[in-house]
């Protein structure tokens, strides 16, 4: 819990550097060296900007990959649901088999009570 | 017709439309870059590799990316670091010297001051270096990408509070990283003197 008090406090004195760049006034007390590192981590740590070179060509790239992919024949149906049309076909038969067996039962109790 | 302006919308878009993603890797080339250039130690070429194959794997992944409330650049955040850890893994048997940025000046930046920089930067890469990979990764978001806690919460998987805390433990471990190393720096500058 304490961790989290002080690790709120460090996160507040972050919002500040990243927001006006500036050394921040007032240094969250007990903190004050681990201050000190958030703004030297900011300071060196800045963004890049990938290069133009790379980024363009990237670019290109991954709109023929995508172009690829759309254009590929989309898989049929029956294919990409293969394993639920094998799941239904087998629950199907088991209830065919058990419809028919129980017809059957049916029919021979109503001839015996005939008889 | 302007591009839709929520990510989540151009996602769906790029599902059926090559040209929105390429509005989409745009959107996210930068956020996805810096976060791989800083995790693989500043080397540019890596970067470049492994910003190549994270929108690539997103490409793939496109069709069956299904909306669940996690933003567009959190998903593309969770490839690039997955990658990243690949590549530690590839590399951790390998002493790996961190690229020196050596045409990079920061705007209005004297030479002598650059290079002062990109010296302290090495030694600062070269702590972060040390730290389990959650770590590196926050570090990365909050300073680099400014992302709010909130926020990295998301990409973490973790409470806004779990990562307050843990940045407090990540920068009193960097601290105690960067003291290590310049001990170890004074030390070997000593030997000479002390005839060791």
């Amino acid at each position: 819990m304490w961790e989290e008090r002080l690790g709120a406090e460090l996160d507040r004195y972050v919002d500040t550097l990243l927001a006006d760049g500036q050394w921040a006034a007032a240094l969250p007390p007990g903190l004050e060296e681990l201050a000190a590192l958030a703004r030297r981590v900011r300071w060196l740590l800045t963004p890049v900007e990938p290069s133009p070179h790379f980024r363009e060509a990237l670019h290109a790239r991954l709109l023929v990959a995508a172009k690829e992919s759309m254009l590929a024949p989309a898989v049929p149906w029956h294919t990409q649901h293969r394993r639920e049309i094998i799941i239904g076909a087998a629950v199907g038969s088991v209830l065919s088999v058990a419809g028919l067996a129980a017809v059957i039962a049916r029919l021979r109790w109503t001839t015996k009570s005939a008889a | 017709m302007p591009w839709p302006e929520a990510d989540e919308a151009l996602v769906e878009l790029a599902k059926v439309d090559p040209e929105a993603f390429g509005e989409l890797y745009e959107r996210h080339v930068k956020r996805v870059y810096n976060y791989i250039y800083y995790r693989v130690g500043a080397r540019r070429l890596d970067a470049e590799d492994l910003t190549a194959r994270t929108f690539m794997q997103a490409l793939a992944h496109l069709p069956r990316f299904r909306q669940q409330g996690v933003p567009v650049s959190a998903w593309l955040l969770r490839i690039a670091h997955n990658l990243v850890a690949n590549w530690h893994r590839d590399n951790r048997r390998q002493i790996v010297p961190l690229e020196e940025a050596a045409d990079r000046l920061d705007a209005g930046e004297l030479p002598a001051e650059a290079a002062e920089r990109r010296e302290e930067r090495r030694e600062l890469l070269a702590a972060l270096a040390q730290l389990p990979a959650e770590r590196q990764q926050l570090i990365v978001l909050r300073f680099v990408q400014g992302m709010r806690a909130a926020d990295i919460a998301v990409v973490m998987g973790r409470s806004e509070g779990a990562v307050k805390a843990l940045l407090h433990r990540t920068l009193a471990g960097l601290r105690k990283n960067l003291a290590e190393a310049a001990q170890a720096g004074q030390q070997q500058l000593r030997a000479p003197f002390t005839g060791r």
